[in-house]
């Protein structure tokens, strides 16, 4: 029998947080499915931002090898164009020629018919939750217009007759309140309307199910929402406008609360999923694409993802249960989005062994996320001359190298070791020559032809 | 056994080389991950000679080379291997089918005691006993040994081009083959850079650029892997053989009546 498939990526989500990893926030509907599957403990993302590790899920290809990523001088500008012109591997185009009617849904920009992600869906919902949001920026910065406070601005357009507007202001502001109560943050990113419309949906079986959920993308607090996220995080990288404790106080707890959110709309998910007697028949993935920095202590302390391989980035959460909710025997290593691919495939064929690890695995960025040079240039981050140097210095070719316990990362502008640990913590260079050694070895047989210094 | 060889007799050394290097090229300028199949033997030796050229010439890296390690190597051919790479400074990958070298029993291995995946690669050729010699003489014994070691680093290193030094003149079942084949299982290209080169042009080619040559091919033997499955063709060394009147692979078990079609269906050189 074929069997069916949902894919969930929780957008930005770093696996430490979790309770299921020894985190702080409690997830009772996610542990529910961990309980009837498998709880992988060491994914890492292959990449460190949505489309590099997006194409990676969908490829099974590192992002050297499916050649969507960013660079030194253009940075996100030119990932659409490639994700247009990408033209390999792609495994919802051989569900779709099994005969599987495949769903998709996503918040997130880079996954949206403008990069023709929709390709081989039968049905693919694009939910533009950063429309929403800037609506509501918009609303409460237009709104300073009429008057220094609330009460102000409201007695001002009542006395001048614009009831019209008033009544636009009312509804928006009425609505957020609405969606603060509910959910504890003021940003909407749509997850309840994605699991809406699947309660809904009546299902072609057997049927693949893509969701990427924003819940936990930044924004997560509200000090975010006036300013260009690109200038508050580059600017406080460079020292220009640090971003201080209290604020990162904030985007913490937003991000909790945006998670424990999330858990909820998978709970309604799996309720619904039982009630069909969906649920036991089906291979469920729980994933994310990368995490997110918050400030950590590091040699750069960074808020956002993109742009390092840290373990706060790069660190990811999977959760499978398989078909049947049968308990595989995991073998022991690291898993990489890359190999989800393979996961389904061989659970479609009726195969459920450990596909996902691998002794040793990788993850790699080729440069800063965003083209800093036209960021300096027009002044959304504060003007630098020596921008080129900027971007050597801070945001070089990176690739890291997970294997027994240890991670290297190596700057690929001049070979050096940016990062060594042991199990996550620092470990010395020239205590573990022969690691080091091996390690390297395996970074330089991955570049394979790519100029980078090992 | 005697058949017709296909044999590119009309071109000369020096042309071979040129459309080796043109093969090269476009091998390493198209592919992200190229290795080099090498045994230390004649034929890839001239490949990875080629290749060496040609990265040094263009300030490109060396590919790592692939050594298939299978258990019953000389000892020469393992310290020609070790001598080489360090000279020349390159990288070697030691591909073994470490389940199968474990599970060794009296010079046989029993296929219950292998893993599933090797379970699997041994139903898949058709054998049905419950245990095969430890030789590289079988079809079975060639497969798992070679073929799956072979694979299995294929995937663990995501190897996308696999540079051969196999040659049109060598086998009928290797007769056919192009430069650049692409695979299936698992996907990759295979690159094969002196197709068109004869027994012959691989001596040649070898005196010319003064290269390392295998210590057993001066004892007359003239095609090297296994010290239980090669045998001397002839007393002489293998350059003064006849080349063209006798089978070159005749010292080897592969080439019996058509087990080469069979490995090669499976994946191999």
């Amino acid at each position: 029998m074929d069997v069916n498939v949902f894919l969930i990526v929780i957008d930005t989500l770093r696996r430490d947080v979790m309770s299921l990893y020894g985190g702080d926030t409690d997830t009772p509907f996610i542990n529910e499915i961990a309980r009837d599957g498998v709880l992988f403990e060491n994914a890492v993302s292959s990449g460190n931002w949505t489309p590099t590790s997006h194409m990676s899920i969908f490829s099974g290809l590192y992002p050297g090898e499916h050649g969507v990523h960013e660079n030194y001088d253009e940075g996100d500008e030119v990932i659409f164009k490639k994700m247009l012109e990408y033209d390999g591997h792609w495994f919802v185009k051989d569900l779709y020629k099994r005969g599987y009617s495949n769903i998709g849904y996503s918040t997130n920009p880079w996954l949206s018919p403008s990069s023709m992600f929709d390709l081989y869906y039968s049905s693919f919902t694009f939910f533009s939750s950063e429309y929403l949001t800037e609506r509501e920026m918009e609303a409460v910065r237009d709104y300073k217009k009429y008057g220094k406070n609330r009460i102000d601005a409201t007695e001002y357009l009542l006395l001048h007759g614009k009831f019209k507007e008033f009544s636009h202001y009312y509804h928006t502001f009425r609505w957020m309140l609405k969606k603060k109560r509910e959910y504890g943050y003021p940003f909407y990113k749509a997850s309840d309307i994605i699991i809406d419309n699947i309660l809904n949906s009546s299902f072609n079986e057997p049927f693949f199910t893509f969701i990427n959920f924003m819940e936990v993308h930044e924004p997560s607090s509200s000090w975010e929402l006036d300013t260009d996220d690109r200038k508050i995080k580059y600017n406080d990288l460079f020292g220009f406008d640090v971003i201080d404790d209290r604020k990162i106080k904030d985007v913490k707890e937003g991000y909790r609360k945006s998670l424990k959110n999330v858990d909820y709309e998978i709970g309604r998910l799996v309720n619904f999923l039982k009630k069909k007697k969906m649920y036991d028949s089906s291979l469920i993935i729980i994933t994310s694409d990368h995490g997110q920095a918050m400030k950590e202590q590091r040699k750069i302390p960074f808020y956002g993802h993109g742009n390092f391989l840290y373990d706060e980035i790069i660190e990811i959460p999977l959760i499978v249960k398989y078909p049947g909710n049968v308990k595989i025997k995991r073998k022991s290593g690291y898993q990489s989005l890359v190999n989800i691919k393979k996961l389904i495939e061989n659970a479609v064929d009726g195969n459920n062994e450990d596909v996902l690890t691998e002794e040793t695995v990788f993850s790699e960025m080729f440069g800063p996320i965003h083209n800093l040079k036209r960021l300096s240039d027009e002044g959304i981050i504060k003007k630098m001359d020596n921008i080129y140097e900027k971007i050597i210095e801070y945001f070089p070719k990176r690739k890291a190298v997970y294997s027994k316990g240890f991670k290297l990362v190596i700057n690929g502008e001049n070979g050096e070791v940016e990062e060594f640990t042991f199990h996550g913590k620092k470990a010395n260079v020239s205590e573990h020559p022969n690691v080091i050694k091996n390690l390297r070895d395996e970074i330089s047989i991955f570049r394979g032809n790519e100029k980078f210094v090992v | 056994m005697e058949y017709n060889k296909r044999v590119e007799g009309g071109l000369s050394l020096n042309a071979k080389e040129d459309i080796a290097r043109v093969v090269i090229r476009d091998a390493l300028e198209r592919y992200k991950r190229p290795f080099v199949v090498w045994s230390a033997g004649k034929d890839s030796m001239v490949v990875l000679h080629l290749i060496k050229s040609y990265v040094e010439k263009n300030n490109m890296e060396m590919p790592p080379a692939l050594f298939i390690d299978h258990g019953q190597h000389y000892d020469e051919t393992l310290e020609l291997i070790e001598k080489i790479s360090r000279e020349w400074n390159f990288k070697v990958i030691y591909a073994r089918n470490e389940d199968a070298l474990n599970k060794v029993k009296d010079g046989k291995i029993y296929v219950k005691d292998l893993d599933e995946e090797n379970q699997r690669e041994v139903r898949k050729i058709g054998f049905l006993e419950d245990y095969f010699e430890y030789s590289l003489d079988t079809d079975v014994g060639n497969h798992v040994l070679k073929t799956v070691a072979m694979n299995n680093a294929i995937k663990r290193y995501r190897i996308d081009a696999l540079f051969t030094g196999i040659r049109w003149d060598e086998n009928p079942a290797r007769s056919w083959e192009v430069f650049i084949s692409p695979r299936e299982e698992p996907p990759h290209v295979r690159v094969h850079p002196i197709l068109p080169f004869t027994e012959r042009n691989v001596w040649e080619y070898t005196f010319k650029y003064n290269l390392p040559v295998h210590p057993l091919y001066k004892q007359g033997y003239r095609s090297i892997d296994g010290k239980y499955d090669s045998k001397k063709t002839s007393d002489k060394p293998a350059w003064e053989q006849d080349l063209e009147h006798t089978y070159e692979r005749a010292g080897r078990s592969q080439d019996k009546e058509g087990m080469m079609e069979k490995l090669r269906r499976f994946g191999y050189m």
